[in-house]
């Protein structure tokens, strides 16, 4: 059986909190039918199915981007969620970084980014094979924004366990074309797990060739 | 789970001057952005095709990046042969790279329309200073597609015959396959089946790009063009593959994706002179 593709739309809100976010965020999981992830700087008032922190908060899943977020006191990360540049190499300093989280808690998905000029396909390819078989306990992602659309295709076409992140609604198309092309249903979701299947894309069909009356003009009927 | 190698640069990109003498076509393929509808009365009104004039100034002033000028058009009834001839002349005189002029599209309508030979007219476009024939016409050789999707096209097999004449005046012919989402797996072997039985100086995959208000033509997904480009590198092993890129062209990644596959260049359109 061949694996389905993943649609999970995400909402950051910013670090500086609103009171607006509670009702916000209730949108956001009623406009995707109960799921969604957010990512949020603080605990909301509200139920939601899927969330991470970007503060580490025992109890919740810690939202960290390596390459940006200072790492605070070592024993306070319990589970995160790191969003890493891809490393491409054993003297890379992301893969020191992501070492470093991997040691004071537990990774609990690694999301990949794409720094494009540093990142040639070939390189991201060898890269991701490396990293996905490092850790196969450990779900890892790819930042569809930063690695673009056509990169994205052939790295699911080449790793069918690769998550696709960072699609928002309007590239939803893109990643229902992508499961039509490589035979893959696509799943709307989150991280509490509870999938519900998206209806495939609708199908035009290609209609019949014109009749053509040679004694009418225009002898085309599209045009009568 | 095995990692492949890729190219780290993509296959060589030529940039392209289009020179488009008219956006007026009769023959409404459905594909084609060409396509509206202009019959031919009394009283039409339909604008004349690209002036000499303005080609020449706009040639003057071209980037000298161009490697490739193609010059092609509509089905226009209003200018003779002989305007496209001069046209051609014209672009000739200042450039000494490949001129890809017109295509046994045109060639079979002057054919038609002013009674002349076709061996003549090819010589005469060979005068004027082109030096091989375009791939307008077999956008789709199989003839149920055909009869869909350009009806009104000379059949696929007449088609063919012409473009090879352009072998012996010394215009060598290419061919392209048009990527839509439509052609089956099957299509796409018989397309190109159709396409080995003959020799070509070069194959295009065009690239499709939507049409306005035709939803059910979808163009193709990044991975379909791949096994593509790979199916037309194993039919036809020895003519080069030349990827015609939409508007816009393709992202570095998609050109990379392409050269694997088997893409010996791409054709990227720098300068589009029209009317
Ligand atoms: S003959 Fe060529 S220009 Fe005319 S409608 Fe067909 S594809 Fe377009």
């Amino acid at each position: 059986m061949t694996k389905p593709l993943y649609w999970i739309p995400t909402l950051f809100l910013p670090n500086h909190w609103q009171p607006f976010y509670d009702p916000l965020a209730k949108m956001f999981l009623a406009a995707h039918q109960g799921r969604g992830h957010i990512v949020s700087p603080q605990p909301l008032g509200v139920q939601v199915p899927s969330l991470a922190l970007t503060q580490p908060q025992s109890g919740y899943v810690y939202h960290v981007n390596a390459d940006r977020d200072q790492l605070p006191n070592r024993d306070r990360l319990g589970v995160t969620d790191v969003v890493v540049s891809c490393p491409t190499g054993i003297e890379d300093t992301s893969l020191a970084r992501l070492n470093a989280l991997y040691r004071y808690s537990t990774v609990r998905r690694i999301t990949l980014t794409r720094d494009a000029p540093r990142h040639p396909l070939l390189a991201l390819s060898r890269a991701l094979d490396t990293i996905l078989q490092s850790f196969p306990h450990i779900s890892v992602g790819i930042d569809v924004e930063t690695f673009g659309w056509d990169a994205a295709a052939h790295l699911a076409q080449q790793f069918p366990d690769l998550r696709l992140e960072g699609i928002d609604d309007n590239q939803l198309w893109q990643l229902m074309q992508l499961g039509q092309v490589l035979g893959r249903t696509v799943w709307l979701d989150d991280f509490s797990h509870h999938p519900k299947a998206l209806p495939p894309l609708p199908q035009f069909k290609i209609s019949d060739p014109p009749p053509i009356d040679v004694h009418r003009i225009p002898f085309s009927s599209r045009f009568r | 789970m095995t990692s492949q190698t890729f190219p780290l640069e993509p296959a060589p990109i030529t940039g392209v001057a289009k020179i488009t003498t008219t956006r007026h076509c009769w023959m409404q393929c459905r594909f084609c952005d060409f396509n509206h509808f202009t019959p031919v009365l009394f009283d039409t009104k339909i604008t004349s095709c690209l002036p000499l004039a303005d080609a020449e100034s706009r040639l003057a002033t071209m980037p000298t990046s161009i490697g490739l000028i193609k010059i092609r058009g509509g089905l226009s009834f209003r200018e003779p042969f002989t305007y496209f001839r001069s046209l051609v002349r014209a672009v000739a005189d200042g450039f000494n790279g490949p001129i890809q002029a017109f295509s046994p599209i045109e060639v079979n309508q002057w054919h038609r329309v002013e009674q002349r030979p076709v061996r003549e007219l090819l010589a005469e476009l060979k005068w004027a200073g082109a030096t091989r024939l375009g791939p307008g016409g077999s956008e789709i050789l199989v003839q149920s597609w055909r009869d869909r999707l350009s009806p009104y096209r000379i059949e696929s097999a007449a088609w063919e015959n012409l473009a090879q004449l352009g072998w012996e005046t010394g215009l060598p012919p290419s061919a392209m396959i048009l990527a839509g989402k439509w052609l089956s797996a099957a299509d796409i072997k018989s397309h190109l089946r159709i396409l080995a039985a003959n020799s070509w100086h070069h194959i295009e995959v065009k690239v499709f790009r939507a049409v306005a208000l035709q939803p059910e033509l979808e163009p193709m997904h990044i991975l379909a063009l791949c096994r593509l480009v790979s199916e037309t590198r194993e039919t036809l092993n020895d003519t080069p593959i030349y990827v015609n890129e939409p508007p816009g062209g393709l992202s570095h990644d998609a050109r990379i994706l392409l050269t694997q596959a088997g893409a010996d260049g791409f054709y990227t359109t720098l300068e589009a002179i029209e009317p």
